[in-house]
């Protein structure tokens, strides 16, 4: 018998709770937003404006010349901007007659000369920062973003389609439920027109439904488990997709089940960011914002209470045979040692299931988390 | 001279685990009293590595019915006469992220290649690497017959990254400036072109004589640190100080910023060291007090960590971002599914394991329980033991094939794999010949011992081979000549200390697994057929007298096991087969 009980993970599927999220542009740009102001999900807070390319050019190279003659030669400067075909350095050739130029390939910025070296950003698009969480802006980085607080459901999911140093792939949109099942496939001939700006929501997906959500612009994909070859399907997609179980046929949990089907039609927050190793960075989640309405009655009192080792309190299983099944601890528990197939001795407790209840298992406790 | 404390509490900070323990005399002899593992805490919602800290303590005084926190869940120090509290507290880490570096030099073959192996015996990536001599037209093209050039699409490369630090390399002392002259003006360009916020820090260990120049074009822009040479003359590599200089950076930027490290830092006298740097002392350790070439391996959830000590050379790599914990979905990417599938004993789905491995990089924390999953996580250890041993493949002074001690320490023993199942995949993946032990860090405590040393070195070796230590036994490892052409290659003869006597003939393709317990001690003649070789290593350690052996050896908890299958390990190509042979060896081994 184990008295104490050590720390298990947790996975917050709650239906009101209280967030805070960074919004931060991946280089430094211009914050919009000011503290205490009430924001839209797509509201911009932030923007950038990274170049669309970075073209590093030796100038000696480019127009023969020695480095000591760079300046002279120079038409441009630091700082200058230039139009596309303009020219940014030369020197006489042929008696003078002519001249051998370099000229800008587009409209850009010279951010740097030195030396030899010029750097040339060309311009893209502006990158901007939205809000994504309906909420209020609480706090600001200057230069970076801010920090929003919104408060509405929440469901964290295991694993993202937007991978560390890639795009941030997040989206709103509609929750749609095309077949109310946990563990129901949706298939590509389910999805119409209509899935176009939607949150497809379903137990699993097929290859097929993938791609088709891609071409009709869904908004994103939340699924209770991909095949693992999907993995990488879904990485390439240009959308977020977030898993709440894991990989491999399984059906979506009890509890993320339920709360979906209850939030199916409203608006939410999909967030496709994935990096476990960071700290930083938050899990890949689906959020849901109280109405205004509610937002402003609504209080700590009303919000879900984070998970804690107690009695009843709702676990869900991290591995096979139980990975992602939903159950709660007994009222009195402790953890025991158990052997198990595998011919090792770990800490255990009870778990009574409730998917289907009424079932017991005796799960290790690292096997665990509280979810809720 | 100061009082050495003789009761100390340990931790051990890992990206998935945190353990702690408590040393302290028994008998007259220092002993781990009491060790456990929990959760880190490094990531939300906790963000205090400090958490997991306690909770591993406040466990630890539930096991020792000591208690060691203050009301205020301080540390309780010194240790009080009743029992209570610590004279020290030490600890180590290996939570915080890896640094990303790019790697900018002179010759691919010389010093871009040698800084890039310095950097991964840290705790770095390298996410790009510039070498001058085989970029096309050096920095881009030139103009030529009235045209002008166009831009470099390798510096364009590096200008697109956001690298932690760039490391500059090239020239021997005294050799040519000119070209890294231009190599700082790129470094500078790119440098100056990011916003001040972002821009890397730089590490020149080239030329000395570029200093100047490097320092000049560079230093009003960014943060420079001058080091020694990597490649000071042809043919000497001087990899030592760019490494220091890594590691520093590494505290600064990544390991300081471990939410809740101040706090850590602030209990332990002595400093947080990396992990690595812990295990790396322990090899060292070893490899001096028993005279032995040690490869010690640290599988850890978030890195995996090769170090080679032989006594006078340490040598080491870490690989981060390939692991068997998170790590195990950029092994898939790398090495594939299939690669993986031709370990398993049985007819596994492909689908399934892959998925099973996937969920195990979702939660590195869960532990295995059906032994399919166990024996597909082992699978994937010897694929991922195969690929990050390649490191070292262009390293003439360096082969793993010569290791009297093999140490294993991390996450397969954590998750409580078979003895016999973890040695077989050590003679499976790794290819180490001879005749050499292999031992475990049976409880994950062992770089926990290299930071204890600095407290207390003797408490740190006595708990280190009384509490954390297992060998497991020795391994025969004979080369054979594929033309051997004889069924027997090897007859073995054991005489235990304590009496009887144990013959085996092994055929050519086979293991045998020969009982001799810990702490015991046996004479063992083995005497090989035609094409048999013991090679290198076995003349070094003793006993070898042509192609046969006899020497006293030691057993452990798993035995003696002899290896007659030759290098590399004859694995068939057809899967059916495949699945045959491997299950057939896991019987021989006892697996």
């Amino acid at each position: 018998m184990i008295e104490f009980l050590p720390q298990i993970p947790e996975t917050r599927v709650a239906s009101a709770t209280r967030i805070r999220r960074e919004r931060l542009l991946p280089i430094p740009g211009q914050v919009s937003g000011a503290i205490g102001i009430r924001i839209g999900a797509q509201d911009v807070i932030a923007r950038a404006y990274p170049p669309k390319m970075r073209r590093a050019v030796s100038l000696t190279r480019v127009i023969g010349v020695t480095e000591a003659d760079v300046p002279k030669r120079l038409v441009k400067q630091v700082g200058d901007q230039v139009e596309a075909r303009e020219i940014i350095i030369a020197k006489p050739i042929n008696f003078g007659v002519q001249r051998l130029v370099y000229r800008a390939p587009e409209a850009g910025q010279i951010t740097a000369i030195q030396g030899s070296w010029m750097i040339l950003d060309l311009y893209g698009q502006p990158y901007d920062v939205c809000a994504l969480y309906r909420g209020t802006i609480v706090g600001v980085l200057p230069r970076q973003g801010g920090l929003v607080e919104a408060q509405g459901a929440l469901i964290q999911g295991v694993w993202g389609s937007s991978a560390p140093g890639g795009p941030a792939k997040e989206a709103v949109g509609v929750i749609k439920w095309i077949s109310k099942a946990a563990d129901a496939v949706l298939d590509a001939n389910a999805l119409e027109a209509d899935a176009r700006g939607a949150i497809l929501v379903a137990g699993g997906i097929t290859d097929a439904a993938l791609q088709r959500a891609g071409e009709l612009q869904a908004s994103g994909i939340l699924v209770g488990s991909l095949a693992p070859e999907q993995r990488q399907q879904a990485l390439a997609l240009n959308l977020p997709v977030v898993v709440t179980e894991g990989f491999g046929e399984m059906p979506m949990s009890a509890s993320v089940f339920e709360l979906l089907t209850a939030l199916n039609g409203q608006e939410a927050a999909l967030n496709g960011r994935y990096d476990p190793r960071n700290p930083r960075v938050t899990r890949p989640e689906l959020f849901v914002p109280l109405a205004a309405s509610r937002m402003l009655q609504s209080d700590q009192g009303a919000e879900t209470p984070s998970p804690k080792v107690a009695p009843r309190a709702r676990v869900r299983g991290l591995c096979a045979p139980y990975l992602g099944r939903v159950g709660v601890l007994p009222d009195e528990f402790v953890l025991k040692w158990i052997a198990t197939e595998a011919g090792t001795y770990l800490p255990a407790v009870q778990v009574e299931w409730q998917d289907p209840p009424g079932e017991h298992d005796t799960v290790p406790w690292t096997n665990l988390e509280l979810i809720g | 001279m100061a009082e050495l404390p003789t009761s100390i509490l340990f931790a051990d900070v890992g990206a998935v685990a945190t353990k702690v323990g408590l040393i302290d005399l028994v008998a007259g002899h220092y002993r781990v009293i009491g060790a456990t593992r929990s959760m880190s805490t490094a990531s939300a919602p906790y963000e205090d590595i400090m958490l997991g800290v306690r909770q591993g303590i406040m466990q630890l005084e539930a096991l020792t019915g000591r208690r060691l926190l203050d009301a205020q869940n301080a540390l309780l120090r010194p240790a009080r006469l009743d029992g209570d509290g610590v004279d020290a507290f030490t600890a180590v880490t290996s939570a915080a992220l890896p640094l990303h570096t790019v790697v900018i030099g002179l010759s691919r073959d010389y010093s871009v290649t040698g800084a890039q192996r310095a950097v991964n015996s840290t705790y770095a990536v390298v996410d790009h690497t510039i070498a001058v001599d085989e970029e096309s037209g050096r920095w881009g093209t030139t103009a030529q017959d009235g045209r002008a050039g166009g831009p470099s699409a390798s510096v364009e490369k590096l200008a697109a990254l956001k690298p932690d630090v760039v490391v500059m390399v090239g020239g021997i002392d005294g050799g040519a400036v000119a070209p890294l002259r231009e190599m700082a003006n790129i470094v500078a360009a790119v440098g100056a072109a990011m916003d001040e916020s972002q821009r890397p820090r730089v590490i020149f260990a080239g030329n000395r004589e570029a200093r100047g120049d490097v320092a000049e074009r560079i230093g009003g822009l960014m943060d420079v640190r001058m080091v020694d040479n990597v490649l000071p003359k042809l043919g000497r590599f001087n990899p030592g100080p760019l490494q220091t200089e890594i590691e520093t950076l590494y505290r600064q930027l990544q390991v300081e910023k471990i939410p809740g490290f101040a706090k850590l830092a602030a209990w332990s006298e002595s400093g947080v060291m990396t992990s690595t740097d812990a295990y790396t002392r322990v090899a060292d350790y070893l490899a001096r007090r028993y005279q032995l070439r040690v490869l010690a391996l640290d599988l850890g959830a978030a890195a995996t960590t090769l170090i080679r000590a032989d006594g006078t050379r340490l040598k080491r790599a870490i690989l981060e971002e390939l692991s068997i914990g998170y790590g195990l979905e950029q092994l898939l990417d790398q090495v594939g599914i299939q690669k993986i599938m031709r370990w398993l004993p049985a007819p596994f789905e492909a689908n399934e394991v892959h998925a099973q491995l996937l969920n195990q990089a979702l939660h590195p924390t869960a532990t295995p329980t059906r032994w399919q999953d166990l024996t597909a996580l082992n699978a994937a250890g010897r694929e991922l033991l195969m690929h990050v041993t390649q490191v070292w493949r262009d390293d003439p002074a360096l082969t793993l094939m010569d290791s009297d001690l093999v140490l294993l320490s991390g996450a397969p023993i954590a998750r409580g794999s078979k003895p016999t199942a973890l040695l077989l995949m050590l003679l499976d993946a790794l290819d180490v010949r001879g005749i050499f032990s292999i031992a475990a860090d049976s409880v994950g405590l062992a770089p926990a011992m290299g930071a204890v040393a600095i407290v207390n070195p003797e408490a740190a070796a006595q708990a280190l081979e009384s509490d954390c230590l297992v060998t497991w036994g020795t391994a025969f490892v004979p080369e054979i000549s594929a033309r051997s052409g004889e069924p027997v290659v090897l007859n073995v003869q054991v005489l235990p200390a304590r009496g009887g006597r144990l013959e085996a003939d092994v055929k050519f393709g086979s293991l045998e697994l020969i009982p001799l317990g810990e702490g015991e001690k046996a004479n063992v003649e083995i005497r090989g057929g035609r094409g048999v070789s013991w090679g290198k290593s076995a003349g070094i350690s003793g006993g070898v007298k042509g192609n046969e052996f006899k020497r006293e050896v030691q057993g452990g908890a798993v035995g003696l096991l002899v290896d007659a299958r030759g290098r590399p390990v004859p694995l068939p190509d057809h899967t059916e087969r495949q699945r045959d042979k491997v299950q057939e060896w896991m019987w021989e081994a006892g697996a």
